[in-house]
This record gives C-alpha cells, sequence and structure tokens, in this order.
C-alpha cells in the first residue's frame, strides 16, 4: 500500500506539455524529495494530486483515494502548502490559520502556538501587510498544525531565510518521527538530501529517476578545483574521479563522494595551496545525465 | 523635476496597456452619441415635433430626475446633449476611475509600482502619467462625440461645447480617483470611495433636477456643471473652466498626497488584526461574509436611500398637476395622473433591477478574481468541495440582489405613501413590482455563473450580459429596435408594475428556470474544470 501511487501521467496546457508520463510511488511514513528545476512540472503534479487540475491522461492514487471523485474525503487527511502563498487581505494571520484548520478539520492549538512561536510569526498582522516569506510561514504553520497523515509542501522554504530554513528541517524531522507521509517538491539538492528517505527526480514533465539517496549516491559528486605546489599524474587512475582536467599545477575534476577522502589524501602529496570543494548544482547535474540540449535551452 | 523622470515612458506603458480597453469605452460612448442623434432626426424632424416631445419630458419627473432637464429644443443636438450629457459623464467618469485606480492602487498593490519605483522613474511619475492619459482619454471621447454630432449637421459650436463638458465631467472623476488611491490601501477600496462619491454625485442633481424649487442643487454636483455647460442652448464655456479647475485641484492634491506618503502606504490604515480567528470564522459562508460584508451592507445602504429618495421624488409628479391645469388635461387624456406616477415608478425598478443584477456580477467575478490570486485554491484543498463553494456564492450572486431590489421597493414605496395624497398603496404595489423584477436579476447572475463555470478566463463577458440587457431595456425602445431583439434582455420580459390586471406568470417561470438552468450548467462545469 503506498501513500501516493501516480502512473503515466499526461497533463497539457494547450501547446504545452506540462506532464508528460510522469511516475511517481511515496511511500506512508516517508519523507519523498520531489526534485526538478523551474517549470519541471512539480505544481502541477502536486495540483493534479489535490484534484484540482484533471489530467488528460494517467492515473492518481492518494491515500488509496481518487483526487477527481474523492476529493473532500482525501482533503480530510491531508495538508497543502503552496508554491506562491496568497492571503486574504483583510484576514490577520492567526485568523487564516483558525480559518484553514477548521475547513481541513481539526486544528491542535497547543502544536499552533507552538509552530508560530518556532517560526517567529506575527499573527496579528493582515494579510497584505506580511512579506513574501511570512505568508510562506501563516500557510507553514496551519498545515503544520493540522491534525492530518499526508503533507504536500511546494518549495516551501523558498520565501524563508537560513534561519528559518533550519527550524523548517526541525519540524519535518519531527513529522517524520510522528508517521506522517511528507511530499516536498524542490529544486534544492541539498534541502532534499538533508530532509529526504527517498527522491524522485523530474525534468520536462517525466520522472527521469527515483530511489533512496544511497541508490542515487552517483549524483551527489563533489566538484574539486585544487592548485597544487608541483605539477602530479596518475590521477587518472584514482577510483571515482571523473572528467579530470590537468592544466600545469591546476587540477579540476568531480568525484564520487565515497572517494572524496581518498582523492584528498593523493592531493594532499603533492602539496595544496588552496582547495574548492562543491556539490555539483541540480542543474550541473541535469546537463551531465540527462538530455543536455533540452535543459540547456531552458 | 526630477519626481516627474520617466513620465514620458509610463504614459506609453500605460497606453500600451489600455490599447484594448479605452478605445472600448470611448467607441461605445460615440456609438451610443451616434445611435441617439440620428434616432432623434427621425422620431422629431421639425421643431414643432421637438416641442412636443420637450413638453411630455418637462412634466415626467423621471425624465428629468435621470437626464436633467431639457434646455432647449430648438435643434436635435439640444436633444441629443439632454439624452447623453450626464449619462455620457457618467460612463467616462468610470472609465476615468478604473482607469486612475488600474495604473495606481493596483500596480501599487500587487508589488509592480516596487519595481518601477526603483528604476530611474520619478516618485510622482506614475500617477502624474495615469492623470495624463485620462485627461487626454476623455478629451478623445469628447472630442469625438463632437465630431460625431456636426457630422450629423448641428451645430458646431454646440458640438464642443457638449463634447468637451462630457470630457469634463470625466476627467474630474480621473482627478477624484486618483485622491483616493492615495487614502486607501486596496484598488477595490479606491473603486468603492470614487464610485461611491460618483453616485452620490448622481443622486444630489437627480434630486435638484427632479425637485421643483431645487434646480440649484444641480450645481452642489460635478454632473450638474455637465448639465450647466447648456451645450445647444447658450453654450456657458465659463462651467467647462470650472470642471478643468476641479480637475487640476483634485489632480494636484493626489500628486501632493503621494509625495507625502510612503509606497505601498495610504493615509487611512489598517489596523492590526486579532492573533486567533472568532469561533464563528470556521467555513466557505463565514469566509465569504467576511470578504463582502462591506460591498453587501454598503449597497443595502445606497439602495434604501435611493429608494427613499426616488419614492419622494413622485410627489412632484402631483404638484406639477396640480400647478398646471393644461397638463392636468394632456393627462387626463392619456388615462390619468395615475399613468405619469406608474410611469415614473417602472422606470425607477427597472434602474434598480439593474444596478443590483450588477451587484450580482461582481459578486461572482470576485470568485473568479480569488481564484486567479491563488486563494482559492488553498480553501479547495480542504474538505470544502467545489460545490459547496459554489453553492456558498450563490448568496451574493442571488440572494443579495433580490434583498436590494426589494429594500429599493419598499422604502420608495413607503416614501411615495409618505408624499402622494392620492389613497393608493404604493407600498404594496412598489413591493410587488419589485418582487417581480427578481427573475430577470436572478438570468444575469445565472449567465454570471454559466461563463465563471465553462469558459473562466472570459468571466468578463458577464458585465457584457448585463450591459447588454441595460442598453436594450433602458434605450432600445428609444431606437425603435425591433421587439425581437428588445427581448433580447431578461427585463424586456418582465412586467414593470403590477397593474390590476394581475401577474403574468408565465414568463416570470420560464425567466427562474432560464436563471436555475445557466447556474446548473455553470456548476456542473466547474465541478470538473481545472482551477486556475
Amino acid at each position: 500500500m503506498t501513500a501516493i501511487e501516480v502512473d503515466g501521467l499526461v497533463k497539457t496546457f494547450g501547446s504545452t506539455r506540462a506532464l508528460d508520463g510522469l511516475q511517481l510511488s511515496v511511500l506512508p511514513g516517508e519523507v519523498h524529495g520531489f526534485l526538478g528545476p523551474n517549470g519541471a512540472g512539480k505544481s502541477t503534479t502536486l495540483r493534479v494530486l489535490l484534484g484540482l487540475l484533471r489530467a488528460d491522461a494517467g492515473r492518481a492514487q492518494v491515500l488509496g483515494l481518487d483526487p477527481r471523485h474523492d476529493s473532500v474525503a482525501l482533503h480530510r487527511r491531508l495538508a497543502y502548502v503552496p508554491g506562491d502563498v496568497n492571503l486574504w487581505p483583510n484576514l490577520s494571520g492567526g485568523e487564516v490559520i483558525d480559518l484553514l484548520g477548521r475547513m481541513r478539520g481539526r486544528i491542535d492549538p497547543r502544536r499552533r502556538a507552538d509552530l508560530i512561536d518556532r517560526f517567529d510569526l506575527d499573527p496579528t498582522k493582515k494579510g497584505r501587510s506580511y512579506s513574501k516569506g511570512n505568508r510562506q510561514k501563516v500557510a507553514l504553520v496551519a498545515a503544520l498544525a493540522a491534525d492530518v497523515d499526508l503533507l504536500l509542501l511546494d518549495e516551501p522554504t523558498s520565501g524563508l531565510d537560513p534561519l528559518m530554513e533550519g527550524v523548517f528541517r526541525t519540524v519535518i524531522s519531527e513529522e517524520r518521527t510522528r508517521g506522517r507521509t511528507v511530499l516536498l517538491s524542490s529544486h534544492i539538492l541539498s534541502e532534499v538530501e538533508a530532509l529526504c528517505d527517498r527522491v524522485s527526480i523530474v525534468r520536462a514533465g517525466r520522472t527521469v529517476e527515483s530511489g533512496t539517496l544511497a541508490e542515487l549516491r552517483h549524483l551527489t559528486r563533489t566538484s574539486v578545483q585544487a592548485e597544487l605546489s608541483t605539477p602530479m599524474t596518475g590521477l587518472e587512475g584514482l577510483p571515482g574521479v571523473h572528467d579530470l582536467v590537468v592544466d600545469g599545477p591546476r587540477v579540476r575534476c568531480q568525484v564520487d563522494t565515497e572517494q572524496l577522502d581518498e582523492l584528498l589524501r593523493v592531493l594532499g602529496t603533492a602539496g595544496i595551496r588552496s582547495l574548492v570543494c562543491a556539490p555539483p548544482t541540480l542543474e550541473q547535474l541535469f546537463l551531465r545525465h540527462y538530455d543536455t540540449t533540452a535543459v540547456g535551452s531552458r | 523635476m526630477t519626481t516627474l523622470t520617466g513620465t514620458r515612458l509610463l504614459v506609453r506603458l500605460t497606453i500600451r496597456r489600455d490599447r484594448v480597453m479605452l478605445p472600448l469605452w470611448i467607441g461605445a460612448l460615440v456609438a451610443t452619441v451616434a445611435a441617439t442623434v440620428s434616432a432623434f432626426a427621425d422620431l422629431y424632424p421639425d421643431e414643432r415635433s421637438r416641442n412636443a416631445f420637450g413638453a411630455s419630458i418637462a412634466a415626467t419627473a423621471v425624465f428629468r430626475a435621470f437626464y436633467g432637464p431639457l434646455l432647449s429644443t430648438t435643434s436635435n443636438g439640444a436633444l441629443t446633449a439632454w439624452r447623453m450629457g450626464v449619462i455620457g459623464a457618467v460612463v467616462l467618469a468610470l472609465m476615468s476611475t478604473f482607469l486612475i485606480t488600474r495604473h495606481t492602487r493596483r500596480e501599487e498593490e500587487t508589488g509592480r509600482l516596487e519595481l518601477v519605483g526603483s528604476a530611474a522613474i520619478g516618485r510622482s511619475a506614475p500617477l502624474v502619467a495615469a492623470l495624463i492619459v485620462a485627461v487626454v482619454a476623455n478629451v478623445a471621447a469628447g472630442l469625438l462625440c463632437s465630431v460625431t454630432l456636426v457630422v450629423a449637421g448641428e451645430d458646431a459650436t454646440g458640438a464642443i461645447v457638449f463634447g468637451l463638458a462630457l470630457a469634463g465631467g470625466g476627467a474630474v472623476f480621473a482627478g477624484l480617483a486618483a485622491v483616493a488611491a492615495q487614502l486607501t490601501e486596496t484598488a477595490r477600496a479606491a473603486n468603492g470611495l470614487t464610485l461611491g462619491v460618483l453616485g452620490a454625485a448622481f443622486l444630489v442633481r437627480a434630486v435638484g433636477d427632479g425637485t421643483a424649487g431645487l434646480r440649484r442643487v444641480r450645481w452642489l454636483s460635478p454632473l450638474g456643471w455637465v448639465e450647466e455647460g447648456r451645450a445647444f442652448a447658450g453654450n456657458r464655456i465659463g462651467v467647462i473652466a470650472l470642471l478643468v479647475a476641479a480637475t487640476a485641484v483634485s489632480g494636484a492634491v493626489a500628486v501632493y498626497l503621494n509625495g507625502r506618503r510612503d509606497l505601498g502606504g495610504s493615509l487611512l490604515r489598517t489596523r492590526p488584526g486579532p492573533a486567533t480567528a472568532s469561533r464563528s470564522l470556521a467555513g466557505p459562508v463565514a469566509l465569504m461574509w467576511r470578504r463582502q460584508r462591506g460591498a453587501i451592507l454598503g449597497w443595502a445602504a445606497a439602495f434604501i436611500v435611493l429608494g427613499a429618495v426616488f419614492g419622494a421624488l413622485a410627489g412632484s409628479i402631483g404638484s406639477l398637476i396640480e400647478t398646471s391645469p393644461q397638463m392636468a388635461e394632456i393627462l387626463r387624456a392619456v388615462g390619468g395622473p395615475g399613468v405619469l406616477v406608474d410611469g415614473y415608478f417602472a422606470g425607477v425598478l427597472g434602474v434598480v433591477a439593474l444596478s443590483a443584477a450588477g451587484f450580482g456580477v461582481s459578486a461572482m467575478l470576485r470568485l473568479r478574481s480569488d481564484e486567479t490570486a491563488l486563494l482559492v485554491e488553498p480553501v479547495l484543498a480542504t474538505q470544502v468541495s467545489r460545490l459547496r463553494l459554489l453553492a456558498v456564492q450563490a448568496v451574493p450572486v442571488f440572494a443579495v440582489p433580490a434583498v436590494l431590489v426589494l429594500l429599493a421597493g419598499a422604502t420608495a414605496g413607503m416614501a411615495a405613501n409618505a408624499t402622494l395624497t392620492d389613497g393608493v398603496d404604493h407600498l404594496g404595489r412598489l413591493l410587488a413590482g419589485a418582487a417581480v423584477q427578481l427573475p430577470a436579476v436572478w438570468v444575469v447572475g445565472g449567465a454570471a455563473v454559466l461563463v465563471f463555470g465553462v469558459i473562466p478566463r472570459w468571466a468578463a463577458l458577464a458585465w457584457g450580459v448585463l450591459a447588454l440587457s441595460a442598453l436594450l431595456t433602458e434605450v432600445g425602445p428609444v431606437l425603435n429596435l425591433p421587439q425581437l431583439v428588445l427581448d433580447i434582455s431578461p427585463f424586456t420580459s418582465v412586467p414593470r408594475l403590477i397593474s390590476g390586471a394581475g401577474v403574468p406568470v408565465l414568463p416570470l417561470v420560464v425567466l427562474t428556470a432560464v436563471a436555475g438552468a445557466a447556474a446548473a450548467a455553470g456548476a456542473v462545469a466547474f465541478r470538473t474544470r481545472d482551477i486556475g
């Protein structure tokens, strides 16, 4: 029994094919990362899962229910944070939290107070006076304080500062401990890495990769740039080293994360003058692993 | 002046964004003026027929209240200036209000003005650019009306005064809308404030023009100044200067206020709200009420006042008959003074019903604008179903307009009973007359639900349905349109006032069924269509 089961989903808007045979499978109790660049079809998928959009083809089942036909029964068991949060201009943040909570079913007042405190939110401001990040917090508190089985979060940290991102990560870990299922859409690889048990990667409306983080380890290569005291050879032979470029004392390469230690040890023997290690960006990943031209032109 | 840097660029941006909207407004007005002058030329080809028409106008309070007094019957230009003067100025005032709000407060509300303001753009430039475009649009509309009349063979001086008076009336409201945009925090409130002033201006001059002995009252209203331009009947240029001065002063006040406040700020501030929702704020009904209660209560108050004023005005018909024995003679010939009073009330009820239908349309479109503003999505992601959301909206779309019409009918009836001494129970008759308007009001509401459900991107067409109905009902008979065309408007099919003959039930049942079917079809479409 899966929490979310999506098979061959297709959705077109005019001539744009937003979803093109998308697959997604989310297990109960897991935090599932839904990763892809802007415009990959993440928000469209979530709206189909909520029954707000009708898919042109394919099958979607959420908590064993059909999102189109059983939408009310389904919505009683989930909470949703949209990617673009807009609030009613003449309602205060606290009122919006209570209203959404009551329309979902139940709201836990103690959890509500705790979340408002942790997210450092002023609930007395009116909807239009909130900044983007604060509107996001209102929607997050409303969703997290609801007593539901499933959380659908569409790029929930996009307006939050790093401090609040930290709070968000802690709260999501707590949700996992409580046994809730979370589908977290994001375009930030490190966020998904930090939070998620399993990840599905989408591009241009299609699922290109899906699995546990360990299974996707090949995606998380580190890019290394070093300047050495003396030029050295023989790096090609090291395990897990890719795309090596040697230019006199300067070395550039990609290395599988588990081989990073070995590479640094070898480089150290030649004397390191400067060293930059960076996780690959999502765009680099896509460029490397999948249809380069299509992504490059985006 | 650096506060005006970039004005020229913003004028071009404003024109680019409104290149469809403004020509539509102006074209509709000019076309109506052209149709009116040609219809008058057909109906009243000579001075004698015009004099007879003038006498019937002078005797009818409703005509004076709606259009003002007919100042001259020497030309068809004078007849057109009477018929289209106040109404034309109201149309241009609406155009100006929406234009100014759209390019000032709405831009600020959506945050686009912040982006513009961060560029090398002077602080006053966006407001001044909007005012320039509004004034140019009004002058263009007015002069095109002048040209239309000259082409139709009317006197050029009169035509120009008529056109400039219309333009001046519209421009004054551009200035007032600009001030309102500084006072309120939202575009909706700015529109509401300006339209409230416009309604009051119309009512003040209606009372002045409709009541014997209160003629001077019209000087209190900018729309009265448009009349006092006396196009084709003396041509007072000085009054045009008054309109220009009022526009300049209100525009200057707006620019001054704009320079003194923060971006996004307003003089009427919103206070912080409660940290928790009251127990009653628990579902879509409560949400609808919170969102729309201001509009509902405001409209109810306006309809109560409107009904009372027009009911009380009926008294002037009686006094007119008493003072003029000749008039009493003519009236007896057409069926007695009761016919005149009935005709008056029928006209009032017609306008009341159309306005209430307008409330229904705006309420339905509000759900659509909420949808595009992503405010419907979070509600539908809860256990609120689509049908429930739409059913709640039926309250402002169908129930509230019905209450508005009945309220106006009731206050008009009570005021008429107080001022008329003809022994007729006007309250009962006007309530019944109001009640039979409801099916037609609901047809417009049903059409709004239908377009919302089936073609949400074109939901604004609901206004077109209302405008067409209004045009066919209020102007159609004057233009001698065939009955088949007039019957397109649901308001043609409802009786205006219940006479002794009883109520024609069939049209009412058919109209109610049409309204119900349209709403049901809209609901079915909304249940399955994409949201957003």
